[in-house]
């Protein structure tokens, strides 16, 4: 862990709390608890150990076999994110659905459950990734193969999800309009 | 070549958009896409001098194309994924504000904005750089043999 490496840390979340404007309608405890909290929980039961996951990145005297436990921790730390992040949003969404005889409701339910999503792809792919691929260059390892799929199947669902807002989008507008 | 490659796709962008070309710049997003998927980089202690000198210059050493081939392959990864972040950070203001139809626009372009060029860096930029770099490592791992 150097210098350059915090900074790059740094600038990452302020580049998104300027992306986000008013930072107050991006928290929600509840699926940050989801989220956090369900990933640590996917973590021990995935046998990750954190205080080595951790030792490793701070430490420059990791042994080649505390490296690889570490590396394999946070894979894990991110598959888990994001297995995390769906679940943050099923209830979300199950939330939203409850409450879907007041269509005022609709809009900000659905912005919760993205949320939690949200939360789990920083916590997964600007964190723990990161973190690894350091890892990974000390360890001298390859790239990991499914990375690039993986990624592309996080866009694919961001972009799919917002094609289908657009289409809802203009539905209610030209229902409007009638 | 790789300048004149990059030129190409800016002016074909540029050509197909024709006069709407100022709609598809939004400082907003290029920061979330550009400076997040460098931040990430910074963070991941990734070789960015690698990876400009992999791009514009001929003569690197393979320790540079090593290095490189790697920084290049997450930056299409953390290119992808900011775009995928800035789109649900714009989906998600829109969704907030659904009773007032000016704030819509905004978080919609913002959404669809840091998509296209998430995608553009990822797909057109980085892993074609990638790749190409893997081959030239395999070609240097032949010749030694």
């Amino acid at each position: 862990m150097n210098v350059k490496r915090i900074a790059g840390f740094v600038l990452f979340f302020v580049v998104l709390l300027m992306g986000m404007g008013d930072v107050t309608s991006f928290i929600d405890p509840a699926s940050g608890i989801i989220v956090f909290v369900g990933t640590l929980g996917m973590l021990l039961i995935g046998g990750g150990s954190i205080p080595q996951m951790f030792g490793a990145v701070f430490s420059s005297e990791a042994t080649p076999e505390e490296l690889r436990a570490s590396i394999e921790g946070w894979r894990l730390a991110r598959n888990s994110s994001l297995v995390a992040g769906t679940v943050a949003m099923i209830a979300g969404l199950i939330t939203m659905m409850k409450n879907i005889d007041d269509p005022a409701a609709i809009g900000p339910g659905m912005a919760l459950a993205l949320l939690g999503t949200m939360y789990a792809i920083v916590l997964g792919y600007g964190v723990c990734l990161p973190l690894q691929a350091g890892l990974k260059e000390r360890a001298g390892e390859a790239g990991e193969k499914g990375l690039m799929t993986g990624a592309t199947l996080v866009f694919l669902f961001a972009f799919v999800l917002s094609l289908g807002l657009l289409v809802l989008l203009m539905y209610s507008f030209s229902g409007t309009q009638s | 070549m790789r300048i004149a490659g990059l030129v190409l796709i800016v002016l074909a962008i540029g050509l197909g958009l024709g006069g709407n070309v100022t709609s598809f710049f939004d400082v907003v997003s290029a920061i979330i896409v550009f400076l997040g998927t460098l931040a990430l980089l910074l963070f991941s202690g990734s070789d960015i001098g690698a990876m400009f000198k992999t791009f514009f210059s001929g003569s690197v050493t393979p320790e540079d194309v090593q290095a490189g081939s790697r920084a290049w392959m997450l930056a299409g990864v953390y290119s992808l994924v900011t775009g995928a972040i800035g789109t649900l950070i714009g989906l998600i203001i829109m969704l907030k504000n659904m009773d007032d139809p000016a704030a819509i626009g905004p978080g919609m372009a913002l959404g669809l904005m840091t998509q296209f060029y998430g995608f553009l860096l990822a797909f057109a930029v980085a892993w074609p750089m990638y790749r190409s770099l893997k081959r030239r490592m395999a070609l240097t791992a032949s010749a030694a043999l």
